[in-house]
């Protein structure tokens, strides 16, 4: 039966198929395509850069609320609320974001940025933008609606689980900032890019151990330093890491890039028992939800412009929601709560929105739509 | 579990970028291949997708990666691997699948249906159901039986293993053999109005 239906088969779609000739393509034309590609890849590494290197922490002199009592007051009046004269509503989001040149935090309080920043970071009652000039990077500490200090970025930045400090590096030295202080881990080979701090906020060594998680840009394995200076390479031969958990026991990184860079398999791996908790080669595994129970992930095959997000159970593996941009595509993609992802979203004909997935698979669309050009968000997530 | 998806469709907005270097040997090479294999990459798109819009844009962002790529893929001595494997990935991916479904929208350009001089209308109804395939059993299908490689080829092409190609393709031929029975032996099973 299935020799009939194989060579039946067969003979149908060279029926189908080989009298077409198809339009010729050109040289041109392809280096064009090309072109396109290697732009859009730009892109896509760009995103990901911006999500991954926002923070910085500054007060900017607007008490934000449910910050923290010690804070000292602001020396200079508060920075302008946007809308001063009306009560503050509450944000439609559950973590801070820009649009424009307005920032707004999820109690709703908001304040306006000297420019529109494509991406920052808010630690407590601090806030900082990052801008990029030439192709360097920079965060911005504003204060009163203007920049106070600008600190040069070597490279990225990561924050701990609850936002309330940062690690940089500048001047190739490794730094932690929080409120009330800072402290330098010392000078690391360039190159090195801070994915997750563990610990915190304190993370002077009085204080108690600290774990700056680095991927190294250069192509040399990530890295692990810590408040004593103990500096070895993250355990499980990652060629990269996406996040660590909240208590530094489980890390999602990349094992393996399939030839022709046509995918990219991954893990959760305990750090601890040294054991794989699941592998994949289905999705590129991401960030773990606050409390560690799911991880954010995004096609194996990363071609360009993001258009899928998935959320799985970070112990299973098991896919728990799946979104297909179906056309709309996502640029930034961060945890809102232990169960709801946020992204924005373009969509065309109708612009730039934030959207929720939910780990029961649930969706719908936080905020917007927002007019803006498609290359150019005018929403950004300053998410974990 | 449910796929979620966003309704609207958009052509995400891209703009030339800068030049990448080349040099005229490099491109006579690769133009070179590229006339040679285009035409037969076309086919097996075309077979892929079942549009000939979808096709040809597939083959030319085929053809795109690998000119990126051109010296390590060409080193390596597995261009056509190589191809083939993008073009099936590229078929797969979920973002370019939306996009191009967008692009369709206002382009489309019906099909000429092709008739083999033998076809009773039951070849017809064959590649109407090849095309309600899932895509990676599609992929399987049109590598074993149109381009005619081995298990172990379309294996390595799909990046799976040669049992799981095996699993596919049988599982696809049950698909087409239950879906439409009649169509593989009329004799046997008798349309509804014909009996």
């Amino acid at each position: 039966m299935n020799d009939h239906l194989t060579t039946r088969l067969s003979r149908q779609l060279h029926a189908q198929a080989d009298d077409w000739q198809g339009a010729p393509l050109t040289l041109e034309s392809v280096q064009g395509t090309a072109r396109t590609i290697r732009r859009r890849r730009r892109a896509a590494a760009g995103s990901v850069l911006a999500v991954a290197v926002l923070a910085v922490a500054i007060p900017i002199g607007v008490t934000f609320g449910g910050g923290s009592d010690t804070s000292p007051p602001p020396a200079n009046p508060p920075t302008r609320l946007v809308d001063t004269d009306n009560p503050v509503e509450d944000s439609p989001l559950g973590v801070s974001f820009i649009e424009g040149r307005t920032l707004t935090l999820p109690n709703g309080a908001q304040t306006r940025l000297p420019q529109a920043y494509p991406g920052g970071v808010v630690l407590g009652d601090t806030a900082l933008g990052l801008r990029s000039d030439n192709g360097d990077l920079f965060l911005d500490v504003i204060e009163s609606g203007a920049v106070d200090e600008t600190i040069p970025l070597d490279t990225g930045f990561a924050r701990n689980a609850d936002g309330t400090a940062i690690a940089i590096v500048t001047g190739g030295e490794l730094v932690v900032r929080w409120e009330s202080g800072q402290t330098s881990f010392g000078a690391v080979p360039s190159g090195l890019s801070p994915v997750r701090l563990v610990g915190g906020p304190d993370c002077s060594e009085a204080a108690g151990t600290c774990a700056v998680y680095l991927d190294d840009q250069t192509g040399g394995a990530p890295r692990v330093i810590t408040t004593t200076g103990a500096n070895q390479l993250v355990v499980g031969g990652p060629l990269s890491i996406g996040d660590v958990s909240e208590d530094g026991r489980l890390t999602t990184m990349t094992t393996e890039v399939r030839e022709g860079d046509l995918g990219a398999c991954g893990r959760v791996y305990d750090q601890t028992t040294q054991t794989t908790v699941f592998r994949t080669c289905e999705v590129t595994l991401e960030r773990f939800s606050p409390g560690g129970q799911y991880v954010s992930a995004d096609v194996a095959y990363q071609d360009g412009l993001r258009g899928y997000i998935a959320i799985l159970d970070a112990q299973s593996g098991e896919k728990v929601a799946e979104l297909l941009g179906d056309g709309s595509f996502f640029n930034e993609v961060v945890w809102e709560d232990a169960e709801h992802l946020v992204a924005v979203s373009f969509r065309d004909g109708e612009g730039w929105s934030v959207i929720r997935l939910g780990v029961d698979g649930s969706v719908e669309t936080a905020y917007g739509p927002v007019d803006g050009p498609q290359d150019v968000s005018p929403l950004h997530l300053l998410g974990n | 579990m449910e796929v979620q998806r966003m309704h609207a469709l958009a052509r995400p907005g891209v703009t030339m970028a800068d030049r990448g270097g080349t040099t005229p040997e490099r491109d006579a090479d690769f133009s070179a291949y590229m006339h040679a294999r285009q035409t037969s990459l076309l086919r097996t798109a075309y077979l892929l997708t079942g549009d000939r819009h979808t096709a040809e844009d597939l083959v030319q962002t085929a053809f795109a990666k690998l000119y990126l790529s051109w010296e390590k893929v060409r080193d390596q001595g597995s261009i056509d691997g190589y191809v083939r494997r993008i073009l099936v990935n590229e078929n797969n991916s979920l973002w370019r699948r939306a996009w191009k479904r967008r692009e369709q929208a206002s382009e489309t350009v019906p099909d000429q249906h092709h008739h083999d001089e033998y076809d009773d209308g039951v070849g017809r109804e064959l590649w109407d159901l090849v095309q309600t395939l899932p895509k990676k059993a599609r992929a399987v299908v049109v590598l074993r039986y149109y381009e005619e490689l081995t298990e172990a080829e379309t294996a390595e092409i799909l990046g799976i293993s040669v049992g799981t190609v095996k699993s596919q393709a049988s599982r696809a031929l049950a698909t087409l053999r239950d879906r439409a029975p009649q169509t593989l032996d009329p004799t046997e099973h008798p349309r509804e109005e014909e009996r």
